[in-house]
């Protein structure tokens, strides 16, 4: 089979949030919804690194919208998922669903540890 | 109430220091953001996301120009042989000890104009080495193109050019900085004393300098050659 690109954890991201949020997908809601599930705060700068990273392997596609005067005249660039990069995604959660039901179970009393720590 | 105006200092460095990133419509997040009216979206917040994105340009440049940094790099540790060498060579030349016996200011110009030639010399040799054979490999070589990419380098030298001045007089001097008629070329290798480190560090600037502007430059296609 041809190589892999592996997406990285960000990335990963970063495209699952593009998915979720389908048509309105760019910057501000994109560093929004991975702030939510992040539960910290997220650089707008770093969301568009990786967007660039991913347009550039043909991942995502993206188009500019129209300026708006909210914005200080700036239009907004809005972001899709490829067929790639949707084949990609999916790719990587069946590796990664195959690594975790791989994993050993823990034992018990680093389970109960855990339990009493997070009291 | 809070203004709704972001930083105007941190929007102007955001739009004219952030190399790469699509500036526009991150500018345009940043501020719809800080407009949201949300009460994280302060000033501090938006200097913090300005700063970020900056230090983010700047890395992903520093890696895409990651080779040239590196040649920079080795090409600057050689230059104090370069200036042992053309020092060497300068003593024994019979041209220049007629220049020597110039009345004074013109010796001292023209010593002062063969360092500044010897100098750019090293730097444009260095960038035609790392630039030919890129330009080779990418079919663009043209000489224009290449005269071109080495200009690059001439605002940064003309900008610094005071160092190789008074490096000049640190390695002329009969004052104990530098005794000359004791280092070889090789020996200059590897000299860390002040006159070698400043030495590299010129050269450096003005290659990391150079090579940054050549490299964007050869990433625009040639001008009307055929498709």
């Amino acid at each position: 089979m041809a190589g892999r690109n592996y997406l990285g954890e960000f990335e990963l991201m970063i495209l699952l949030a593009v998915i979720r949020l389908e048509e309105e997908a760019y910057g501000v809601p994109i560093s929004r919804e991975l702030e939510a599930y992040r539960g910290r705060g997220i650089s707008v700068g770093s969301v568009y690194a990786a967007l660039e990273r991913l347009e550039a392997k043909g991942l995502v596609s993206s188009s500019l919208g129209n300026p708006t005067p909210e914005r200080g005249g700036k239009a907004k660039r809005y972001f899709r998922v490829t067929s790639t990069g949707l084949r990609q995604v999916h790719e990587t959660r069946r590796i990664l669903s195959k690594l975790w039901h791989a994993l050993p179970k823990p034992k018990e009393n680093v389970l109960k540890e855990n339990v009493y720590a997070q009291r | 109430m809070p203004s709704a105006d972001p930083p105007s200092l941190a929007t102007w460095m955001l739009e004219h220091c952030t190399p790469g990133l699509r500036n526009d419509a991150l500018a345009g997040d940043l501020l719809e953001e800080f407009r949201s009216g949300r009460n994280d979206r302060t000033r501090a917040w938006y200097w913090r996301q300005v700063l970020a994105a900056i230090a983010i340009g700047c890395f992903r440049e520093i890696l895409n120009h990651r080779s040239a940094m590196l040649f920079a790099v080795l090409w600057a540790i050689v230059s104090p042989a370069w200036v042992v060498l053309s020092n060497n060579t300068e003593a024994h030349s019979r041209a220049f000890g007629l220049m020597w016996q110039m009345d004074w200011p013109w010796s001292t110009i023209c010593a002062l104009a063969s360092s500044l030639a010897m100098s750019l010399t090293f730097v444009w040799f260095g960038m035609a080495l790392y630039l030919v054979p890129r330009m080779s490999a990418a079919r663009s070589f043209s000489m224009r193109r290449l005269v071109h990419g080495l200009l690059q380098a001439l605002p940064m030298f003309i900008a610094i050019s005071a160092v190789p001045f008074a490096l000049t007089l640190l390695f002329h001097s009969g004052h104990g900085m530098v005794d000359r008629r004791t280092i070889t070329p090789l020996n200059a290798l590897t000299d860390l004393r002040a006159w070698a480190m400043v030495e590299r560090l010129f050269n450096l600037s003005i290659l990391l300098y150079g090579l940054w502007r050549a490299n964007r430059l050869l990433r625009k296609p040639p001008k009307g050659l055929p498709r």
